[in-house]
């Protein structure tokens, strides 16, 4: 597999997810931000004021594109057409950085295709490794560019998995050149969910074997607390959590500065909150640049 | 994987658990609702942005309800939630919902029309080919018609239900679609989209020919001159109005390029 040209990743910026409700305060107002994230599917039309937005938008900021449904660990190569609608967004935007997800969406092809819309856990094992590594070098052929793989919170196991998600994700990089979105609430929300004692020291636990080289950008979000006895889902509702602070800098401890994403997707705040996590992010980075 | 005995595995066997809400061996429950719960919510959202109308129309709640429906019968063939719901609103037309009310369909045509307008590609009007149209000797030119240009035929007033609905959504003033459905009166919608704008205005019976014109029913204007009916507008007072709305952005003919 041909190495990819690495992510332009500049110097470590804080960036805000971008979202419908805050177009005109993005586009208008002054932020502490060097980057925004887009999920690459609200951009995938032809034309129209949405495009015209994000132009917009890359005039002020670098962005960033976050897809969701290429469903990488998908049992099958993933269509062409989708993986080149991602390249003709990538090819007319010129982001900083481009990332897809650790799992799979979709099954099928054709009238047969079903896709679930979300991102569904993968066994992590050699078999899903070769077809993952596969359908990673496509994407980045095709895009001419690195592409991060974020790791995933989840809901069920699988029990065909041989390895960790961290060793699976590891051996996936180095077969393929790609690097790793490091989500710290979604490494958070699993160790919760696997309803161990200290949620925090498993988070620093799987921190400690992260190869600080491949991380080329960090996601920081929030989740709606939950019941006893529910599962913590990973909404990126709400602001985030002290223990996940604490993770993010237990990381820049160990890996230094990485660019930051604050994400938040549900129960929108305000620009002005949403851009109060970004200083936040931004005060722990400056702390630890020495 | 590969299938055996027709029952769908692995990967399959969990979308299709997520899909139907049935338990799937093997899987803790609480992780299958999760995604159910997820996919529900978003066909839902990805409905309430595609058909505004509709969404008001119902509610949020039922709205809801019947993505679910539409989910279970439909599917999702697409990997964008902005391109899933095509076939809305041909399910609706046979849902018990479009006894009580008979327009849904139609104003869900209509949604879908607008969305699809506001995705179209971009296209700025060529001046130019406006200015050299006056220096043409012949009629053998077509029409470029805006981003989204679509008429919708409709024997229900769906213009005025869609406007009342987008100017108040929580409290629209439906008192002219009221009397034009107690009338039984119809209307065309013209669907475009002006620079960023998407554009909606009833079509009036003495420009259809040129609205067809528009959306391919004849290839010059010269051929629709021939067809043309007795009661329609003059085609320079048309003309000089669509480009002034932006309907037509330019004009194609060999000879203007």
């Amino acid at each position: 597999m041909q190495e990819p040209q690495g992510q332009d990743t500049r110097d470590a910026g804080v960036g805000v997810g971008l979202r419908h409700p805050h177009y005109r305060d993005a586009l208008e107002r002054q932020a502490p931000i060097q980057f925004v994230e887009v999920h690459a599917e609200n951009f995938y039309m032809d034309g129209g004021p949405a495009l015209s937005v994000l132009h917009a938008a890359r005039e002020r900021f670098d962005v960033s594109i976050h897809a969701t449904s290429l469903g990488l660990g998908a049992e099958t190569r993933v269509p062409e057409p989708e993986i080149r609608r991602l390249a003709r967004l990538v090819e007319a935007i010129d982001p900083i950085l481009v990332s897809d997800h650790a799992c799979f969406s979709w099954s099928g092809q054709g009238a047969a295709l079903l896709h679930g819309g979300d991102l569904l856990p993968i066994a992590h094992n050699p078999r899903v490794l070769e077809q993952f590594s596969a359908n990673v070098d496509r994407v980045q052929q095709a895009l001419g560019r690195q592409l991060l793989v974020e790791n995933l919170s989840a809901y069920l196991s699988c029990p065909d998995s041989t390895m960790s998600e961290l060793e699976f994700l590891h051996r996936m990089c180095q077969r393929t050149g790609a690097g790793l979105l490091l989500d710290v609430n979604n490494v958070f929300v699993n160790a919760v969910n696997s309803g161990g004692a200290d949620p925090l020291a498993d988070v620093q636990g799987v921190i400690a074997g992260i190869d600080g080289d491949l991380v080329g950008e960090i996601h920081l979000a929030g989740s709606t607390p939950q019941a006893d006895g529910d599962l913590l889902i990973d909404d990126h509702g709400a602001e985030v959590p002290e223990p996940v602070w604490r993770a993010y800098e237990h990381l820049l401890a160990a890996l230094g500065p990485k660019p930051t994403l604050i994400e938040w997707d549900t129960n929108l705040p305000s620009w002005s909150t949403l851009v109060g996590q970004a200083r936040l992010v931004r005060q722990r980075m400056g702390a630890y640049r020495g | 994987m590969a299938r055996e005995s027709g029952a769908p595995t692995g990967q399959r066997a969990l979308l299709e658990a997520i899909f139907t809400g049935r338990p799937a061996a093997g899987h803790d429950p609480r992780g299958l609702a999760v995604y159910r719960r997820n996919l529900l919510a978003s066909a839902a959202r990805a409905l309430s942005i595609s058909y505004p109308t509709v969404t008001c129309l119902l509610g949020r709640d039922r709205l809801g309800r019947l993505a679910g429906d539409f989910l279970q019968s439909a599917g999702r063939s697409v990997f964008d939630w902005g391109l899933w719901g095509e076939g809305f609103p041909v399910w609706l037309e046979e849902h018990s919902l479009c006894r009580q009310y008979p327009y849904l369909a139609d104003s869900a045509r209509l949604d879908w029309l607008m969305h699809c307008a506001q995705r179209a590609a971009d296209a700025r009007p060529d001046h130019a080919s406006f200015a050299n149209m006056e220096g043409l000797a012949s009629l053998d030119f077509s029409l470029v018609a805006a981003p989204g240009c679509f008429v919708l035929e409709s024997g229900f007033p769906v213009v005025a239900i869609h406007e009342a609905h987008r100017q108040d959504p929580a409290r629209p003033d439906l008192g002219v679609a009221a009397a034009m459905l107690e009338a039984g009166r119809g209307q065309a919608a013209l669907v475009w989209r002006q620079g960023p704008r998407t554009c909606l205005r009833e079509a009036r019976d003495e420009e259809r020919i040129w609205l067809q014109l528009l959306n391919g029913g004849a290839a010059t204007v010269a051929e629709a001159l021939r067809r043309l009916p007795a009661d329609s507008m003059p085609l320079e007072q048309w003309l000089d109005q669509a480009i002034r709305e932006q309907l037509v952005i330019g004009l194609s003919h060999s000879s203007l390029t």
